[in-house]
């Protein structure tokens, strides 16, 4: 065989390659977009008149543990641990997990919400670093709020802190600086109450950004695009990856991921998959894929759902 | 193989399939420009005719006259009303208004809504095969209090699509109250425990039902569990201590979900027998349920727990001895002094325990 025609064949190889490998590509993503728009219509119907504050206020509503990790947060700790405390969410406790910080977030908790260490007995269901105190509020108005002083171990060690302090069945693992929609967490919650024959162990949304937003005390007022290059395309790549990606994952149940600044799991399962594992970078991912090994084990049929509206708001790097 | 591939290797070939895929995309941006432009023209036809509409209803639905007064509705209302767009733009906006909303003015808004005849577009919907809108059409009428379509909402409540068996449920309770629950006797889809809380928020405006007690049995022992763990929530929420006993008997139902309900019921409606009834189950218990006893027995255990108790505080797991611990100090007179002995051991959690219920207690 000549060489002109054994480049021939290199040349023709590698275009019809790239070809199918982007029609493949692209058919997937048509796939996916249409899976996506199903289960996205699917919801709005269902929802189209949800009165979620029935939820909020029901002795029956499943009771909620709020786990917030913080590490050096002192500029803005304060006005984010109000926002949470807002939440309107009567079964609510808020665990703010101050992971070692450097900074004098403590001694700003501990002043602006009265705060005074109480004997707690951490039972180490997942082994962490040690606890060096628990803080709660001599203000009946705080009942809800704890905050946890711990060691330095990293995000994944705090949460498995805030896994074993809960006391409540279902845990809402967040970013601090998050910012959440007013009813985020009764929308989190109701897959939990609409599990059937599939038991749901964890439940996720969508994380937006808010760079360029207009807050104000902690509450998104009006929603702006980026007006930065480079938050603008992370803006777009959220709503592909969240939107899109996403919701058509966990229409075929193979949603591998929650995101880790804000999702919802059950308590039970997360103790008995063995927590976060905190020599991962993508723990969030990794805690997804063992609660449903477990349960692929126990041959349990279950459900890690997702829903596609926008719930939390976070500033993305400009 | 390679002679075999070069021969079907063809610039024809390339040139045909990057054809098909630019039809194809072409096709998509089209088909979604099209959805946006028609989302567009419905969004600013509603802005359009919302200040009006909204203006018009509230003048109307506060007119201080007797109910089946009529109202003034001007012709381009009718006009506008052709739309089935504004039609349902207006269901929407009397539905919004009436749950803010009791007495005259809620009477007001039914009475608009059947002068308008939208009831009949309402109708239309439960005819429909889509389960999206049957379900719209049984909530637009059970919010109208639509009476005569009571028969017709109750033969959907055993439903085989969720969501329009979902708002069947609700609207026959939201309609007559206790007397629309006999839709338990029949269902035999699974009621969810959302479903559940709906169903028992319609529920607190109803007027209490005196038969309740007399039904109860029959849905305890239904077939269908989430019936026996919803009659369970009914007998807890309403006090019914008649049925105590049905209570009981689901401690030995097989499943966990129902044991668990039957539990936290006993725990609101006990007598002075429940408290021994629970320690004698939990051996037989799983561990969730377990713990569960130990929560509800914080309010009701007396003296005849306390050697069950003391027992528990040797339970291999922590939790057990923690919550044992919690019944045992709030509980009994020296309860706390006995945690504070126990305190004392070298070894174990105790006095961590001790410590932590003291500062739960305040003192």
């Amino acid at each position: 065989m000549s060489l002109p025609s054994i480049t021939d064949i290199v040349f023709n190889v590698l275009i019809y390659g790239i070809f199918s490998y982007s029609v493949l590509l692209l058919l997937s993503y048509i796939f996916i977009g249409l899976f996506s728009i199903g289960e996205t219509h699917s919801y709005l119907y269902k929802n189209s008149f949800t009165d979620y504050r029935l939820l909020a206020a029901s002795p029956h509503a499943p009771s909620v543990s709020i786990l917030a990790p913080a590490y050096n947060e002192g500029k803005t700790i304060i006005e984010n641990v109000r926002s949470l405390l807002s939440i309107y969410y009567s079964n609510l406790e808020v665990i703010i997990l101050n992971d070692g910080s450097k900074d004098d977030s403590l001694e700003k908790l501990i002043d602006a919400f009265d705060l005074k260490k109480v004997h707690f007995y951490v039972n180490y269901q997942i082994p962490t670093k040690e606890v060096r105190g628990v803080y709660k509020s001599r203000n009946p108005v705080y009942s809800k709020l704890v905050i946890v002083d711990k060691v330095n171990g990293g995000k994944a060690d705090a949460l498995n802190v805030g896994v074993n302090i809960a006391t409540h069945d279902y845990l809402v693992c967040i970013d601090v600086d998050c910012i959440l929609e007013q009813d985020a967490l009764l929308k989190m919650v109701k897959p939990f109450l609409e599990e059937t024959d599939k038991k749901v162990i964890a439940s996720g949304g969508v994380v937006r950004i808010a760079n360029s937003c207009i807050i104000e005390d902690g509450k998104l007022i009006k929603v702006k695009i980026p007006q930065k290059y480079l938050p603008r395309m992370q803006s777009l790549e959220y709503i592909r990856a969240f939107i899109l990606g996403r919701m058509a994952w966990s229409r075929l149940n193979g949603l591998m991921l929650i995101s880790g600044a804000f999702g919802a799991f059950d308590k039970e399962i997360v103790i008995k998959a063995g927590g976060y594992n905190h020599n991962t970078v993508g723990e969030d991912m990794e805690l997804v894929v063992r609660m449903r090994r477990y349960l692929e084990e126990k041959k349990e049929k279950y459900r890690v759902t997702y829903i596609p509206d926008p719930l939390c708001w976070t500033e993305a790097p400009d | 193989m390679l002679k075999g591939f070069t021969k079907f290797i063809k610039p024809d070939h390339l040139l045909t399939g990057v054809e098909i895929l630019s039809a194809g995309f072409f096709i998509i941006i089209l088909i979604i420009y099209c959805t946006l432009y028609l989302k567009k023209r419905r969004f600013f036809f509603t802005k359009k005719i919302q200040p009006e509409l909204e203006a018009w209803v509230t003048k109307a639905i506060l007119e201080d006259s007797e109910e089946g007064s009529r109202f003034n509705i001007p012709d381009n209302f009718y006009r506008i009303l052709k739309r089935p767009l504004a039609k349902q733009f207006i269901i929407d906006e009397l539905i919004k208004t009436k749950k803010n909303l009791t007495g005259f003015a809620s009477k007001n808004i039914i009475a608009l809504y059947e002068k308008l005849d939208l009831k009949k577009e309402s109708l239309r919907k439960l005819n429909s095969r889509k389960w999206h809108i049957l379900a719209r059409g049984i909530n637009e009428l059970y919010s109208m209090q639509q009476m005569d379509t009571l028969s017709l909402i109750y033969q959907n409540t055993n439903s085989q699509y969720e969501f329009v068996r979902m708002e069947a449920q609700i609207g026959v309770v939201n309609m007559t109250g206790f007397e629309g629950l006999r839709f338990l006797d029949v269902v035999n889809y699974p009621i969810t425990e959302w479903q559940q809380i709906k169903l028992l928020d319609q529920l607190r405006s109803a007027e209490e039902n005196r038969q309740l007690a007399t039904h109860l049995p029959k849905w305890l022992s239904s077939a269908n569990d989430t019936v026996i763990i919803f009659a369970l929530k009914l007998a807890e929420e309403y006090q019914q201590f008649l049925v105590h006993n049905v209570v009981v008997q689901c401690l030995e139902h097989s499943n966990t979900a129902v044991r668990l309900q039957a539990i936290k019921t006993l725990v609101r409606i006990a007598d002075e027998s429940t408290p021994q009834i629970l320690t004698d189950h939990y051996p037989k218990e799983k561990f969730t349920n377990q713990l569960a006893v130990l929560d509800g027995l914080v309010k009701i255990a007396t003296v005849d727990q306390a050697w069950f108790l003391i027992a528990l505080l040797d339970d291999e797991s922590d939790i057990v001895k923690l919550k044992a611990g919690r019944v045992l100090a709030h509980c009994f007179p020296l309860g706390l002094e006995a945690l504070e002995e126990r305190g004392k051991a070298p070894s174990g959690p105790y006095q961590d325990i001790y410590l932590h219920i003291k500062s739960e207690m305040g003192r």
